[in-house]
């Protein structure tokens, strides 16, 4: 839009079908609305050094977004089997944007890049066949304690020391306790699932305190706030400040995606809806997007020394 | 041989179809309409099927009520379900419903829910679990494939159903839905696969254009001695033009190669189906007229949301998959015609093959990050249900939740339609269930479900387990023998090497 000046500063973003991105800085008025080709669909967003990248799929095709200033945006195809290849999740660690790339039949694979553009060639992160299903996916991941944990399908959970390259599987993970978002926090990971599951670790490797909430509330993400556990759920909000303790207050419009920044949480529900809350309860709708938003990241635009 | 339902005896002899009287003489209808008697009963739902209610007519010195012909609907969705969310856990009369069945609640009194019906037919060639699943959804056949790259399994039941009644209506069947590209369900008597309309403009014009909607009367029509014949000197433009190729036809023949003969043969079998159905287009356009000075009692209308023009109607149609919303509108729609179908008696055989395994489903999965169907279905499936990932089948069950909630509606609309004296549900058995039976191809146990009372031939607001792995075939002969079929099989039904009860269903009725 020709009135739109480029952004710089903490944002939200919302991203979705049909190439949606669209920025917040209080997750009320949105701007800086950016579309794309028809069945193009955004799923994954994370910022690094003023940067943010998006990443998702058209067609068989996995493409990438850059931006800087939510203006001038760059996309990026990665060079993978079409259909084949899938990226499954997009996050940073070590200074680095980090994908996580899988195949049916293979173990994960990571690529890192330093600007989103241009990307290392795979290389692998995990060498134990037993722990990954033929088609599982990883989904989420978390950083803390030095350490970094992920978690996917039928219960997969993943963690690796920040210093080392290769995942250790946790070997008796069960798919009932699969873990939907994790999050990070008072030197605990806290991760939430079906019918308001919650369990705790703080190793990544042993999963204990585990809880299940009422049938239906499920916990489709949950964060940290800086002082407590948010596990965001159908129905309910479940808080905590350490994961073993925790109340359940009623929640109302409840989003199936949500992030968190300066005190304010942003979420969406089909079809294309924004809504914001500062407790994770009460969500009020803010604005409608022209297509459904599939994920919610925060983070910070622009060099701040420039 | 377990059976587990204690109500019902073995039906032995084919159950007659809806009766038209060979020479029936109106005699004096008792003076309550069924519409009139539930007004002053202050009922606004439909009640179930009343004989004593029903119109009568004498035929071979007895009363003998006449029905509506029955009609057979086939409601199937995409993929897999989560069956321990679909059958319900006990036998016999319907409780409370499961998750997945939920939304039909208000309607168990006319529902048969049989569990355990399987398919055991093996794939040849290079198919696809997918194409396994999907060609012997409706055919129940010993064995599925290819030839020559195109889909070739036996003759599906809904074709079956079409030879034994599709002379009566309109249109034989009606096969509408496919939004998504599924594979094929529908095959002919040669076992090849059977275009789908998957537009829904294009389908109400193929059915409607040109023709006023009109309910029949029912009252009327089965009154009569005789059809109304055509007079022969009525002969149309089409008719004309059909002769003439017949004619060219024929004289080609004798210059021909056996080969060449052979094609020609199936040409002519084309033109000679046209040409039939010109003559049946003709009686019909004598019977609607009847109908439209003395209409019965309901009030046909086109869908509501029908597109406006074939380019809207497209782009309607490619949005499905992508968009929940537009989903919902599309099996709304494509109910809508099934039900207009049937109501006019535009066919009496009509096919929904609705949903996709390649739909996104956002905002009707409200868990977890996926919301592609097929995706889930995969994930959501195991050997064991206990090492499935518990989030995708949440996401399976919800999507299955939501179909069935369309399922209801139909239900609903076909309830609330008047054939004078019993509701077009009465008169209808309409099948719902899924081409696979979960989402990990699994051919065993599927979700079956029977709407309808099918004229009174169905004994519904039950549950019925047969024992395990019983063919779907058999249910397949039931449904056929109830339009008329006398063959007694179909598909493997006697030939499956889980061959039960004879070929048979005990305690449908």
């Amino acid at each position: 839009m020709a009135d739109q000046q480029p952004l710089r500063g903490k944002v939200f973003l919302a991203i979705g079908e049909n190439g949606l991105r669209v920025f917040s800085h209080d997750g009320r008025q949105w701007s800086h609305l950016e579309t794309d080709r028809e069945g193009v669909l955004l799923d994954q967003a994370c910022f690094l050094k003023g940067k943010c990248v998006v990443a998702g799929r058209f067609g068989g095709e996995r493409v990438l977004y850059v931006t800087e200033d939510g203006l001038a945006w760059e996309q990026v195809k990665l060079d993978v089997r079409p259909y084949v290849t899938r990226l499954e999740v997009l996050y940073t660690a070590n200074e680095l944007f980090q994908c996580i790339l899988n195949e049916d039949g293979q173990l994960p694979g990571v690529i890192t890049s330093e600007d989103g553009k241009t990307w290392t060639p795979r290389r692998p992160v995990l060498d134990d066949w037993r722990v990954m299903r033929r088609d599982a996916h990883l989904r989420r991941v978390a950083e803390g304690n030095g350490l970094l944990v992920a978690v996917g399908d039928y219960g997969a959970r993943l963690v690796r020391k920040l210093d080392e390259e290769m995942f250790q599987a946790v070997p008796d993970a069960a798919a009932r306790d699969t873990l939907i978002d994790i999050a990070f926090g008072n030197g605990v990971f806290v991760g939430g699932g079906l019918h308001g599951l919650r369990i705790r670790s703080e190793d990544g490797l042993k999963w204990e305190e585990r809880v299940v909430g009422e049938e239906g509330e499920h916990i489709n993400t949950m964060i940290f706030d800086g002082r407590q556990f948010v596990g965001i759920g159908q129905g309910a909000t479940y808080l905590s400040p350490d994961g073993r303790t925790w109340e359940r207050i009623p929640n109302q419009n409840a989003p199936t995606a949500a992030a968190f920044g300066e005190g304010v949480f942003v979420g969406s529900l089909w079809p294309g809806k924004l809504l914001r809350c500062t407790d994770g309860i009460a969500w009020e709708p803010t604005q409608e997007m022209p297509h459904h938003v599939l994920a919610l990241a925060f983070g910070r635009l622009g060099n701040p020394s420039s | 041989m377990r059976y587990q339902d204690t109500v019902s005896p073995i039906p032995v002899s084919p159950i007659p179809v809806s009766p038209i009287p060979v020479s029936p003489i109106p005699v004096s209808p008792i003076p309550v309409s069924r519409r009139s008697f539930l007004r002053g009963a202050g009922v606004v739902a439909a009640l179930p099927f009343l004989e004593s209610l029903a119109p009568t007519v004498v035929r071979a010195g007895t009363k003998v009520p006449v029905r509506p012909p029955l009609r057979f609907g086939i409601y199937t969705v995409t993929g897999g379900t989560v069956i321990e969310s679909w059958v319900p856990e006990s036998t016999g009369e319907l409780g409370k419903l499961p998750s997945i069945l939920r939304p039909l609640e208000p309607h168990k009194s006319e529902l048969l829910v049989l569990s355990n019906l399987s398919q055991s037919g093996r794939s040849t060639g290079s198919i696809n679990a997918h194409e396994h699943c999907a060609y012997l959804h409706l055919t129940g056949v010993d064995q599925v494939g290819k030839v020559d790259g195109k889909p070739r399994a036996g003759q599906s039941v809904d074709e079956r159903a079409a030879e034994l009644v599709g002379q009566e209506s309109l249109l034989p069947t009606v096969r509408m839905g496919y939004a998504g590209g599924e594979t094929s369900y529908f095959f002919d008597a040669q076992g090849r696969s059977l275009p789908v309309e998957r537009d829904p403009l294009m389908a109400f014009d193929r059915m409607f254009a040109g023709r006023r909607l009109v309910a029949p009367n029912w009252q009327r029509r089965l009154g009569r001695s005789t059809a109304p014949t055509v007079p022969a000197e009525s002969r149309t433009y089409d008719k004309q033009v059909v002769d003439l190729v017949l004619e060219d036809a024929k004289q080609l023949r004798t210059r021909l190669g056996r080969a060449d003969q052979a094609k020609l043969n199936e040409y002519l079998d084309s033109i000679d189906s046209i040409e039939r159905r010109v003559q049946r287009v003709q009686e019909r356009i004598l019977v609607e007229s009847l109908d439209l000075k003395d209409p019965g009692p309901s009030n046909p209308h086109a869908p509501e949301n029908l597109p406006e023009d074939r380019a809207a109607s497209q782009r309607f149609v490619r949005a499905v998959g992508r968009d929940p919303g537009v989903h919902a509108e599309y099996l709304r729609v494509m109910t809508d015609l099934m039900v207009l179908a049937f109501q006019t008696d535009t066919t009496r055989v009509c096919s929904l093959g609705l949903g996709s395994d390649e739909a996104l489903f956002p905002g009707v999965v409200t868990v977890g990050y996926e919301h592609h169907a097929h995706t889930l279905e995969h994930h959501g499936n195991a050997a064991r249900v206990e090492d499935a990932d518990p989030v995708a089948r949440e996401g399976c069950r919800q999507i299955h939740a939501w179909y069935s909630q369309f399922f209801a509606e139909a239900i609903a609309k076909m309830r609330e339609i008047d054939e004078g004296g019993s509701s077009l549900l009465d008169n209808t058995t309409l099948l719902y269930t899924s081409y696979m039976a979960d989402g990990g191809h699994g051919r065993n146990n599927y979700p079956v479900l029977l709407a309808g009372r099918g004229g009174g031939t169905l004994k519904t607001g039950r549950h019925l387990a047969y024992q395990k792995d019983t063919p779907v075939a058999n249910l397949y002969v039931e449904l056929l023998e109830r339009l008329g079929d006398t063959r007694g099989e179909f598909g493997n039904s006697r030939t499956s090497p889980k061959a039960a009860y004879d070929g048979r269903l005990p305690g449908l009725v």
